[in-house]
C-alpha cells in the first residue's frame, strides 16, 4: 500500500511503522530534518476579506468616518442643549459660529441676518441656524441619522430584491427573462410621480412610506445590473464546466454566479445610498418627504436651497456632509471590492 | 470609440438646429435693453406660471387675469386704490329697485377693426354661463353678480338666456333678480369681459389657444406666446386710450424659480419678480423692494366633530397661542400682516368709506408673553372641562409657501402650551382640499380668496351647511344675524350686522385668522405704475411708465 | 448587422407595443385612482363639478372613456389639457418640448459619456496616482452636489458674476442657453460613467487577453485603444441606457430652475393639477422613449460583444 509522505509527521509515522527486513535495502543516510513547506493555518473565504480590506488604507479611513458619522449623528443631538425642532425666531438664520474657531471668516458668526450680539454674544450655533431660528448642528446631525437610516434600509432590500430578480432573469433566460424583462420595463416605464402620488392615497407621509418608495423605485437599477453581470458571466467556462458537471439551476446561481458578482453589487449598492439620499430629497419637493419639522440630509439641502443666495452656508453644510458620506462610502466599497476580488491586486 | 463621438456629436448639432429651426422666430434682445429704453420703451416681467387659458370663459388664475385685462377691456375697470372706474361703458344707469343696470358703451375697437357692441357682452356672458365646463360661471348667479336666469341655467342646465340683452349697438341692459351691492365691483372681473362673436365662431376650438386666435381691445395686443417660457404683448394703437398708454410693450418670461429670476433681476434683464420670503432678507434694503397685500386670508379651520376640539377653550387656546406678530414679521417676512379675524384688510370698504377692519373688532390680539399666559388660562380651563392632560391631534397643511413655513411656525407654538403635541400632515393642495372635503382633519391651514369686495364673500363660508364650512360649524345665532344683515334696510345697518356676525364667529372660534398674504417684489424703480388688487386682476398693466 | 439580430429587433419590436398598450392601460388605470381632479378650484360646486366632467366625458366608465383615448390615439390625438393650458389639444402642447428636452438631456448626455468615460480610463491606467484620486474626487464631488445646486452655482458665477452667458432659457437661442443646464446636468454622468469604466478599465486590463497581448509587444497604445477599451465599454452602456431615462425625468428641477419649457417640468405641473391627458401623454412619451433606449442598449451590446449574441436567447 502505497502512502504519501508529506511531513516529517508522516515520516516519523513511516519510520515507525516500517519493519526493515535485510534484504531490503540498507539505509545509508537518515535525515535529521525533514525539508518541507510551513504549514499556513487554514483560513475562510471572510477572513481573508477581512485580512485584505485591513490593508487598504483608504478603505479604513472611510469605514472610521462613516462609524464617527454614525456616532455624532446619535450624540449631538442628544447631548446638545438645542432640539432638532426647536423654533427660535429670535434666532434665525445666524451663521456658524465656533468657539476657538472664530478666526475662520466662516466660522465667525458675522454673515447671517441675526448676529451674534446683546443677549445672544455667549451662544454658539456650529453650523447656525435655519430660517426658523432652529440648530443646523442638531439638524444636520439628527437629518443624517435618517437619512443614513432611510437610505441603507432601502438598500438593503433592494440588493436582496435586484439580486434576486437579475439572477434568475439573467441566468435562466429564454421566456422565464421575457417576461421579467417585460414585467420590469413596464413598472419603469411608470413615471415615478405617478406611482409616489398614488402611494401618497394609501400610506401616510413619514419615514416609513419613503423607504417604501425608494423600494418601490430604485430596485430596478439593482436587478439591471445584476442581470448585465450574470449575462457575462454565465458564458463562461466555469459555470459551463459546472452545468456538466450536472449542478442544479439554483445551485450555479448562488454558488458560482453570486460570488462573482458580488463585489459589482457592492460598488452598486454603495452608489446606491447617496443616490437613495438624494431621491428621498426630490420626494421632499413632491410632498412626500420626512414631515417637518424632522429633517434628513435631502430636506436640509432642499430648505436650504430656498436661501441659497442669502445665506449659503445653510446649503452649503449638509451638502459637504453627504459629500464626505459619499467619498467614504465609494472609499469602502473600494475597498471591499479589492477584498471580495483579489484578482484585481494583481495589477 | 471615435464614431460614437463622432456619431454623437453629429446628432447635438442636427438636433441644436432641429431646436433653432422651430423656435426661432422671438426676439432675444428684447428683455436685454432691462427697460431702461432706447428706442423702445419695453418693461419685462418674469412669472412663475404660464397663463392657463385667455378664454374668459375657463380663465381661474391671477396672471391669466392679468393677461387677458391687459388686453380686453371690461365694462368697468378698477383704478389703482381699488376704486370701480368706468372703462368701456362711459357711464351706466341704476333702476330705483336697483335691479336693472343700464350701460352706455364708448365707441371702441377690436383689434380687428370691428366696434365693440353691447351684443358683444350679451355673446360672450350667456356663452360662458351656458359652457358647463366654465368654472367661473357661478360668478353669475347668486353666489356672484345675482344675474337674472343665472342659477337656472348654471345649476340646473335649463336652456334660456341671462337677463342681459343689447337694446343697441352700444346700450346695454343687466336685469339682476336681486339685489347686489357690490355688482360693479364684479364687473372687473375677467368672466365678465366681451368676446367678438364672429370671431370666436370663426375660430372654432382654435379661440384664444394663439395670439392669432385673439382679438384685442384693451392696452395691449399679445402677438406672441410661446408656451410654458414667454409672452410678448405690444401697445394696441387702436385703443380708445391709446394715449394714456405710456409703453409700447411688455414681455414676460415663465420663470418657474424665482432664484432664478431674482438673478436675471440682478443681470438687468427683468423689471418686476416676485420674491419669497427668504429672498426678502437679501434685498429688504434695496430700492427695488416693494411689498403689497393680497386677498389671501390664511386661517386654521377646526373640525367641529373631533372630540377634543368641540371645546371652546382648547379652540380658543390654540388660537391664542400663535404669535401672530413674530410669524409675520420674523418668518414670512414679505409684508404678509397679522389678521385675527375672518375678514382680511383692504379689499372691502364700507358705506362710510373706510376700510372694514378699520370699524371692525380686533380679535387674538394679544402677542408675545401676554399672548402665551391668556392662551395658558385657556388651556387650563379646557384640560378641566375635557377631564384630560395630553392630547394629539393633526394638523394638515400644504408643503409650499407660505404654508410649510407658517405650518411650522404654529406647530412649534401650539406645543408651547404643555400636553399638546401636533402631528403634521402635509398634502399637495389638490390632497389637502379633498381630506378638507371628507372631514378628514382635525385643524387645517388653508385659504380663502375674496371673490367679490365685500364680507360676505368670506363670512358666508361658515354658514350652517355652507359647502365650504368642512369644520361643520353650526351656530344659530350667527346663522340668524347673517339672515338679519341680508335683510338689512340700510348699507350701514347691514355693514354693523356683518361686523356683529364677525364677533360672534370669533368668541365661537371655529376658525382663527392667521395672516393675510403678503406679496414681495423687486421692482425696477424706473418703472411705476404696476398697480396691484387684492382681489379680482391681481395686476393691472395698463397705466405703467418708464422714467427716464 | 445580420439576418438574426433583424429578426430580434423585428420581434423586440412587437413585443414593445404590447408592452405599451399595457402601460397606458395601467396608466390610465392609476390615474383614475389618483385622489383629486383637474377642475381644482376650492370654490366649484358638486353640481357644476359633475357638469364639467359630463362635457369632458369624464363620467363614463373607465375602460370606456380607455377604449375611447386608445381609438382617439391612434388617430393621433392625444386629447386636450384640462388645467395646464386649458382646451388646447396635448399634441400642441407637448410636441414643442420634447425637441427641448431631448436636447438638453443628448447634450448632457454626450457631455457626460466623454467625459466620464475619458476620467475613467485615465483613472484606470494611473491607478493608485494622483490622477486616480483626482479622477475619485472629482466623480464624487458630481454625485454629491445636487445638480441644482451646482445648476445656481454655475447660473451665479456665469450668468450674473460674469455675465457670459445668459440666465434664462431663450427658445431663439437654445445653444448658448442651454450651456449651464446640460454641464449641470452632465455632473451626474460624468461621476456614474467614469466610476463604471475605471471599475471595468480595471478588470478588462488584468485580464489574460490583454496580459497575452502585452506580452506580444503590442504597444500600449495599441493594447488600449484596440483591446482594452472595445471591452470596458459593454457596462458603460448598460448604465447609459437608465441614465438616458433618467435624464429625461430627472431633468425637471434644472428646467425648472433654468426656466426650461420641456417634458419634466410639464410632467411635474400635470400631476399637480392632474391634467389627466398630459400626464397620459408625457408617461407615454417616456414609456416609448424608455423602450427603445433599452432596445438601442440591448443591439449595442451585440455589436460591441459579439459574444452577447441576441436572439439566441428568445429563439
Amino acid at each position: 500500500m502505497a502512502k504519501i509522505v508529506r511531513n516529517q509527521k508522516d515520516f516519523d509515522e513511516f519510520l515507525e511503522g516500517y519493519h526493515m527486513m535485510p534484504q531490503d535495502y540498507e539505509l545509508i543516510d537518515i535525515p535529521e530534518r525533514f525539508d518541507h513547506d510551513e504549514v499556513a493555518p487554514s483560513s475562510t473565504f471572510m477572513h481573508d476579506v477581512w485580512v485584505r480590506f485591513k490593508s487598504n488604507k483608504g478603505a479604513l479611513i472611510g469605514a472610521t468616518v462613516i462609524v464617527i458619522f454614525l456616532i455624532l449623528s446619535f450624540l449631538c443631538p442628544a447631548v446638545s442643549h438645542y432640539t432638532f425642532d426647536g423654533v427660535d425666531t429670535a434666532q434665525q438664520s445666524m451663521s456658524p459660529r465656533i468657539p476657538g474657531l472664530e478666526w475662520i471668516p466662516w466660522f465667525s458668526g458675522q454673515s447671517g441676518i441675526v448676529q451674534y450680539t446683546g443677549d445672544l454674544a455667549g451662544t454658539y450655533h456650529f453650523f447656525g441656524t435655519d430660517v426658523l431660528g432652529r440648530d443646523l448642528w442638531v439638524r444636520c446631525w439628527e437629518g443624517c441619522r435618517i437619512s443614513l437610516f432611510v437610505a441603507g434600509t432601502a438598500v438593503l432590500v433592494n440588493v436582496f430584491i435586484g439580486i434576486l430578480y437579475g439572477m434568475i432573469s439573467g441566468y435562466f433566460g429564454g421566456w422565464v427573462d421575457s417576461i421579467m424583462q417585460r414585467f420590469q420595463e413596464i413598472v419603469n416605464s411608470i413615471p415615478t410621480l405617478v406611482i409616489l402620488t398614488l402611494l401618497l392615497l394609501v400610506m401616510k407621509p413619514g419615514l416609513y412610506t419613503i423607504i417604501v418608495a425608494l423600494i418601490l423605485t430604485e430596485w430596478i437599477g439593482m436587478a439591471r445590473i445584476t442581470r448585465a453581470q450574470v449575462l457575462k458571466i454565465k458564458e463562461q467556462e466555469f459555470i459551463l464546466a459546472s452545468r456538466t458537471l450536472g449542478a442544479s439551476g439554483f445551485f450555479i446561481i448562488f454558488k458560482k454566479v453570486l460570488p462573482n458578482i458580488f463585489g459589482q453589487i457592492i460598488i452598486m449598492a454603495m452608489f446606491s445610498i447617496p443616490n437613495a439620499i438624494f431621491y428621498e430629497a426630490f420626494l421632499a419637493m413632491v410632498g412626500l418627504g420626512i414631515p417637518a419639522p424632522q429633517a434628513s440630509l435631502g430636506s436640509l439641502i432642499n430648505d436650504g436651497f430656498k436661501s441659497i443666495l442669502v445665506t449659503p452656508y445653510q446649503v452649503v453644510i449638509p451638502v459637504v456632509i453627504l459629500g464626505i458620506l459619499m467619498l467614504s462610502f465609494n472609499m469602502m466599497a473600494d475597498g471591499l471590492r479589492d477584498a471580495f476580488d483579489p484578482k484585481m491586486k494583481e495589477m | 470609440m471615435k464614431k460614437f463621438v463622432s456619431a454623437a456629436c453629429t446628432g447635438l448639432v442636427c438636433l441644436s438646429m432641429a431646436a433653432c429651426g422651430s423656435g426661432a422666430s422671438g426676439s432675444g434682445a428684447a428683455g436685454s435693453d432691462g427697460g431702461s429704453g432706447d428706442s423702445k420703451k419695453r418693461i419685462t416681467l418674469a412669472k412663475e406660471n404660464d397663463v392657463i387659458s385667455m378664454n374668459t370663459a375657463y380663465a381661474t388664475d391671477g396672471f391669466s387675469f392679468e393677461m387677458i385685462a391687459a388686453t380686453v377691456d371690461g365694462l368697468e375697470a378698477m383704478d389703482k386704490d381699488g376704486n370701480v372706474v368706468p372703462a368701456l361703458a362711459e357711464s351706466y344707469d341704476i333702476s330705483d329697485d336697483e335691479l336693472t343696470y343700464t350701460f352706455h358703451l364708448r365707441d371702441a375697437n377690436w383689434s380687428n377693426g370691428d366696434p365693440v357692441t353691447a351684443g358683444d357682452f350679451v355673446f360672450a356672458w350667456n356663452e360662458t354661463a351656458k359652457s358647463p365646463e366654465a368654472e367661473y360661471a357661478y360668478l353669475f348667479t347668486q353666489d356672484g353678480a345675482c344675474i337674472k336666469n343665472a342659477d337656472e341655467i348654471v345649476y340646473d342646465q335649463k336652456d334660456t338666456d341671462l337677463g342681459i340683452k343689447a337694446v343697441d349697438d352700444k346700450t346695454l341692459e343687466v336685469q339682476l333678480s336681486k339685489k347686489c351691492p357690490y355688482f360693479l365691483s364684479l364687473l372687473t372681473f375677467p368672466v365678465f369681459y366681451p368676446i367678438n362673436q364672429e370671431f370666436f365662431e370663426e375660430q372654432g376650438d382654435q379661440y384664444a389657444l394663439t395670439p392669432d386666435g385673439l382679438l384685442a381691445c384693451g392696452p395691449y395686443v399679445l402677438t406672441e406666446w410661446t408656451k410654458g417660457q414667454s409672452l410678448k404683448l405690444d401697445k394696441n394703437q387702436d385703443y380708445w386710450d391709446a394715449d394714456n398708454v405710456a409703453i409700447d410693450g411688455m414681455d414676460v418670461n415663465i420663470v418657474p424659480e424665482v432664484s432664478t429670476s431674482a438673478l436675471d433681476f440682478e443681470n438687468g434683464n427683468t423689471d418686476w419678480t416676485k420674491l419669497n420670503s427668504t429672498l426678502v432678507d437679501k434685498y429688504k434694503d434695496n430700492e427695488a423692494y416693494d411689498t403689497f397685500l393680497e386677498g389671501y386670508l390664511w386661517y386654521l379651520q377646526f373640525n367641529m366633530n373631533n372630540e377634543y376640539l368641540k371645546n371652546d377653550n382648547l379652540r380658543k387656546a390654540i388660537g391664542t397661542v400663535v404669535d401672530r406678530d413674530n410669524l409675520v414679521n420674523n418668518v414670512l417676512k414679505d409684508g404678509s400682516i397679522n389678521i385675527g379675524g375672518f375678514v382680511p384688510q383692504d379689499f372691502t370698504t364700507g358705506p362710510d368709506g373706510k376700510d372694514y377692519r378699520e370699524t371692525a373688532d380686533k380679535f387674538y390680539t394679544e402677542v408675545g408673553e401676554d399672548g402665551l399666559k391668556a392662551a395658558q388660562e385657556y388651556w387650563d380651563k379646557a384640560k378641566k372641562e375635557l377631564g384630560v392632560d395630553k392630547i394629539t391631534l393633526k394638523m394638515l397643511y400644504e408643503p409650499s409657501d407660505p404654508s410649510k413655513p407658517a405650518a411650522e411656525f404654529i406647530q412649534s407654538e401650539i406645543q408651547k402650551l404643555d400636553g399638546i403635541t401636533i402631528e403634521m400632515v402635509s398634502q399637495e393642495k389638490e390632497n389637502r382640499i379633498e381630506k378638507q372635503k371628507q372631514g378628514d382633519f382635525d385643524i387645517v391651514l388653508t385659504r380663502w380668496g375674496p371673490d367679490y369686495a365685500d364680507p360676505t364673500t368670506y363670512l358666508n363660508l361658515m354658514i350652517t351647511g355652507n359647502a365650504y364650512n368642512y369644520g361643520k360649524y353650526s351656530s344659530e345665532e350667527y346663522d340668524a344675524k347673517m339672515k338679519e344683515a341680508a335683510e338689512a334696510e340700510t348699507p350701514e345697518e347691514r355693514w354693523t350686522l356683518l361686523q356683529e356676525a364677525e364677533k360672534i364667529l370669533m368668541e365661537d372660534s371655529p376658525v382663527v385668522g392667521i395672516f393675510q398674504v403678503g406679496g414681495a417684489s423687486l421692482k425696477n424703480p424706473k418703472v411705476t405704475g404696476i398697480e396691484d388688487h387684492s382681489f379680482g386682476v391681481p395686476y393691472i398693466y395698463k397705466n405703467v411708465k418708464i422714467e427716464e | 448587422m445580420d439576418k438574426s439580430t433583424i429578426k430580434y429587433i423585428l420581434k423586440r419590436l412587437a413585443i414593445s407595443v404590447v408592452t405599451l398598450l399595457v402601460i397606458v392601460l395601467v396608466l390610465f388605470l392609476l390615474m383614475k385612482m389618483m385622489p383629486g381632479t383637474p377642475f381644482n378650484d376650492e370654490k366649484l360646486t358638486e353640481t357644476q363639478k359633475a357638469a364639467i366632467y359630463a362635457a369632458y366625458g369624464l363620467d363614463k366608465p373607465v375602460l370606456e372613456q380607455f377604449w375611447i383615448y386608445i381609438c382617439n390615439m391612434l388617430k393621433g390625438d392625444f386629447g386636450i389639457s384640462y388645467a395646464i393650458q386649458r382646451n388646447m389639444s396635448v399634441s400642441a402642447l407637448v410636441g414643442p418640448r420634447i425637441g427641448v428636452s431631448f436636447g438638453l438631456g443628448i447634450g448632457a448626455v454626450i457631455i457626460g459619456t466623454i467625459f466620464g468615460i475619458l476620467l475613467g480610463i485615465v483613472a484606470a491606467l494611473n491607478r493608485n496616482t494622483f490622477w486616480d484620486t483626482f479622477a475619485t474626487v472629482l466623480s464624487v464631488i458630481g454625485v454629491s452636489i445636487p445638480s441644482f445646486v451646482f445648476c445656481l452655482l454655475l447660473l451665479i458665477l456665469l450668468g450674473v458674476q460674469w455675465p457670459v452667458l445668459p440666465v434664462l432659457y431663450n427658445s431663439s437661442n437654445p445653444l448658448q442657453s442651454s450651456i449651464i443646464p446640460m454641464v449641470a446636468l452632465s455632473m451626474g454622468v460624468i461621476a456614474n460613467v467614469a466610476r463604471f469604466t475605471r471599475s471595468e478599465m480595471i478588470e478588462v486590463m488584468g485580464s489574460e487577453y490583454i496580459q497575452l497581448a502585452e506580452a506580444k509587444g503590442i504597444s500600449r497604445r495599441h493594447l488600449i485603444f484596440h483591446h482594452a477599451i472595445r471591452n470596458c465599454l459593454i457596462p458603460v452602456i448598460t448604465v447609459l441606457g437608465p441614465i438616458i431615462v433618467g435624464l429625461m425625468t430627472g431633468s425637471m428641477v434644472i428646467e425648472k430652475i433654468c426656466a426650461i419649457p420641456g417634458l419634466g417640468s410639464l410632467l411635474v405641473k400635470a400631476i399637480e393639477v392632474r391634467d389627466y391627458n398630459v400626464i397620459l401623454a408625457v408617461s407615454f412619451l417616456y414609456s416609448v422613449l424608455y423602450i427603445v433606449v433599452m432596445l438601442i442598449v440591448d443591439v449595442a451590446y451585440g455589436i460591441i460583444d459579439p459574444r452577447i449574441r441576441l436572439g439566441k436567447d428568445e429563439a
